[in-house]
């Protein structure tokens, strides 16, 4: 679909938009994190920072999909 | 001098590293030597208060340079063809050099050792003539620095190491001197202000610093240079006597209800002489020659008094004595030791060092999984920067994952968050100066400006002493970002790269601090926790080795082991203790963990005196009539300190309190029927003073768990153990 790649251009500057996803992610994972400890559903999670890595990867492949395609 | 009142020390001190800095690169630009900015890191790595201290910093920076230097030639020269094989023979020497800057006061040179193979491999390349040059630049440089912050802290408002040592030690000794009153104050009737527990803390913490200053007064005067081996006879006294004194504290506990003053006839006068002993060793280290030399000895109980004891209350009461005897054996090295340094002694005094067993301290689980932490941060960043395309700037990635993964096996529970502050702070400041203000500056009186300016802000926001490796750390970023060079050139992927490189070595931290070991505070308390209880039952269960059969090698090897655990957990849980964080706490507060934690310091105290005393030759009367009562009170221990291995928090009050006035009250009587049986010539002996210290000690070991399990139920345990992201 998106054959030709693109970059991100802010301040003269360009970035690949899986920077910025990976960014994205990582923020959302650590987001996702928090929320799970503060109701205390973090305790079902047999290695909880497995998890978090897990999750950072999960949501920069779908930002990678569906918020900044390469 | 006016300037000496006006000025604080804080601001002093971040001037002084300022003007170091400028100096170094001031001569470092006028020579025309490459990586200038490598004197400005000696600088900013070894500024420390006083003049010794930082002198003393410096050259173990400058001979770990060299024993780094030495060992990146070589394994350039052995493997510049075979990056594998190089790369493990620098994993060898760089973790041996982590490994060995545990339990050292000269830690600093293996770190420089350590850091300095990767940067001077990589840094150099593979071309042999270009590596050489490079190890030379850094040599060069390190002394650069050390030679510029020398100048400028032996100019401006110097500050002696001798008096800095010699003042932490007299402040020493008055805390002692408090300590002791404290334990006698309810015995002897007196009054005193100070709390215990804030005491003990200053105590310690004051006892931690005495190393460092030492080394420090070693290299700036020469009288404490020559009398060295007595000065650290002193310290390790010192902290002999912080613990006997701690033991005695504890002893009190089971002869508070009795009338020692009845009992101890000398006691009064016991305690006059020893405080009188602590005012002398004072006037000795003010200078002064002492008024006479310690007189009383520890006091013997009275028999007619002591006659109407139970049997548990004599036995407290010997336990009690024995703690005496040893903080009065001694104040009195205390005291020759430093008759002898002051030149106040008629004879030479050789002070006896119990030397420390090398092995539990070599084999500490703790030290060994800070290593792995290390490798595994080390390792990560290789794996990255080989097969990671694009990963810019790598020399600098890897560099700095393994000087910050070599810092983090040092100070293990510095989050790692409280790291990232400073160095987002030294790459903000250094950012915007090589970015918008360098490129406008003529000249090094300007370039020198900023220079100060930069480095006074991170050195004033940055200037406690818990602070300094965030100070190092954001002043090494900052120079590196800057880059100051004769041919100065300005690119902003210098910048854009480093910004990359940062989170991506701030990554592998968080990684290896997970995997393969965890590190969070409340894994690493939950683990010490299991190990000090495993310990403790493992030496209940070496009480019942026969003398006259001697265990096998393997079983004294494990006892050793244990032995040291026994000793260090509580120390490191005080640390992890005090770093769990608010959701790990859940319902119980940091006092109440701190408590948890004293309860444990004197548990171990307690059943160091248990496996002391058991050493001690014992009645053959007592030991007859009681075997059978003795073996289940141990049995129980063992089982319980088992149990509290696996679930801390099985610890019952109640149960334990009656399980113990239980066991005791069979015994009072046993040992009635034994003593009214026996012939009384040969209950008077010796062994039989031994055997009812021995009872004192079980009973001691069995009052500690007590009050472990009273501890034990203010802490939320299931907040403790839940798993958290």
């Amino acid at each position: 679909m998106h054959l030709i790649p693109h970059e991100l251009y802010i301040g003269e500057v360009f970035f690949p938009p899986m920077l910025l996803n990976a960014a994205l992610g990582l923020v959302a994972a650590s987001i996702t994190g928090r929320l799970l400890n503060r109701f205390r559903v973090s305790r079902y999670f047999y290695h909880p920072p497995l998890v978090l890595i897990a999750l950072a990867v999960i949501y920069t492949g779908l930002f990678s999909i569906f918020l900044i395609p390469a | 001098m006016p300037a000496q009142t006006v000025l604080s020390d804080r601001v002093k001190a971040a001037v002084k590293t300022a003007l170091a800095i400028v100096l170094a690169y001031g001569v470092a630009l006028s020579m025309d030597w490459g990586h200038s900015y490598w004197a400005a890191f000696a600088v900013a790595f070894c500024t420390l208060s006083t003049v010794g201290e930082s002198l003393n910093k410096g050259l173990l920076r400058l001979s770990g340079t060299l024993l780094g230097s030495l060992a990146a030639v070589t394994l350039i020269a052995l493997f510049a063809q075979d990056r594998w094989l190089f790369l493990i023979g620098m994993t060898i020497f760089t973790g041996f050099c982590t490994y060995m800057m545990s339990g050292t006061s000269r830690w600093y040179f293996w770190q420089v050792a350590g850091l300095s193979v990767p940067l001077l491999a990589l840094s150099g390349g593979t071309d042999s003539v270009n590596d050489f040059e490079t190890v030379v630049t850094r040599t060069e440089e390190t002394a650069l620095g050390l030679a510029s912050y020398s100048l400028v802290w032996l100019l401006i408002w110097p500050t002696s190491s001798r008096e800095a040592f010699e003042d932490a030690v007299r402040r020493l000794v008055a805390a002692q001197r408090q300590l002791t009153a404290q334990v006698l104050t309810p015995t002897v009737g007196e009054t005193h202000d100070a709390g215990p527990e804030t005491l003990r803390r200053q105590t310690m913490q004051m006892q931690a610093r005495l190393g460092g200053l030492l080394d420090g007064a070693e290299v700036d005067s020469y009288d404490v240079w020559e009398a060295r081996r007595a000065w650290r006879g002193l310290i390790h006294r010192l902290s002999q006597l912080t613990s006997a004194s701690e033991r005695w504290r504890q002893s009190l506990a089971e002869v508070r209800e009795l009338d020692l003053r009845r009992l101890l006839p000398e006691l009064p006068e016991f305690a006059a002489g020893l405080d009188h002993r602590f005012v002398q060793i004072g006037r000795m280290l003010e200078g002064h020659p002492p008024e006479r030399g310690p007189t009383p000895v520890p006091p013997s109980p009275d028999d007619g008094a002591i006659a109407s004891l139970s049997q548990f209350q004599r036995a407290a009461l010997l336990v009690y004595r024995a703690n005496l005897q040893e903080v009065d054996r001694l104040t009195r090295d205390l005291f020759d030791t430093i008759a002898d340094i002051r030149s106040f002694a008629r004879a030479k005094v050789y002070p006896a060092y119990d030397a420390a067993p090398l092995l539990p301290s070599a084999l500490d689980p703790e030290r060994l999984a800070g290593v792995a932490r290390w490798f595994a941060g080390l390792w990560l960043a290789w794996i990255i920067a080989l097969y990671v395309p694009d990963v810019p700037n790598t020399v600098e990635f890897i560099v700095l994952s393994n000087s910050l993964s070599m810092a983090l096996f040092l100070l293990p529970q510095v989050p790692i968050a409280g790291m990232f502050l400073p160095i987002a702070l030294g790459f903000a400041l250094g950012g915007a100066i090589y970015v918008l203000v360098m490129p406008h500056l003529a000249s090094f009186a300007s370039l020198g400006v900023v220079l100060f300016a930069a480095v006074f802000l991170i050195c004033y926001l940055y200037h406690r002493p818990t602070q300094a490796a965030g100070k190092a750390a954001a002043l090494a970023v900052l120079v590196m970002l800057m880059g100051v060079a004769n041919e100065q050139s300005y690119n902003f992927l210098n910048v854009a790269n480093l910004a990359v490189v940062l989170p991506l070595v701030f990554a592998v931290l968080a990684v290896a601090t997970h995997f393969p070991v965890s590190f969070r505070p409340e894994h690493v308390f939950l683990r010490l926790l299991g190990r000090f209880f495993r310990a403790c039952a493992y030496l209940a269960s070496t009480l019942q080795w026969d003398p006259a059969n001697p265990p096998t090698r393997w079983q004294r090897f494990r006892r050793v082991l244990h032995l040291g655990d026994l000793a260090r957990a509580p120390g490191k849980l005080a640390i992890w203790g005090s770093a769990l964080p608010a959701a790990a706490l859940g319902q119980s507060t940091t006092g109440q963990v701190q408590a948890l934690v004293d309860s444990l310091q004197a548990l171990a105290y307690r059943m160091q005196d248990l496996i002391e005393t058991r050493a001690t030759p014992q009645s053959q009367v007592l030991v007859r009539e009681l075997l059978s009562e003795v073996r289940a009170w141990r049995v129980a221990l063992q089982d319980i300190f088992g149990n509290l291995s696996q679930h801390p928090e099985a610890a019952d009050f109640a149960d334990f309190r009656s399980q113990l006035d239980a066991m005791v009250e069979r015994l009072e009587k046993q040992i009635e029927e034994a003593v009214a049986g026996a012939d009384q010539a040969s209950i008077s002996t010796r062994e039989n003073e031994n055997s009812f210290r021995l009872l004192g000690a079980f009973r001691g070991v069995s009052e500690a768990l007590v009050n472990f399990a009273r501890q034990a139920g203010g802490i939320d345990w299931a907040r403790l153990r839940e798993a958290r992201f």
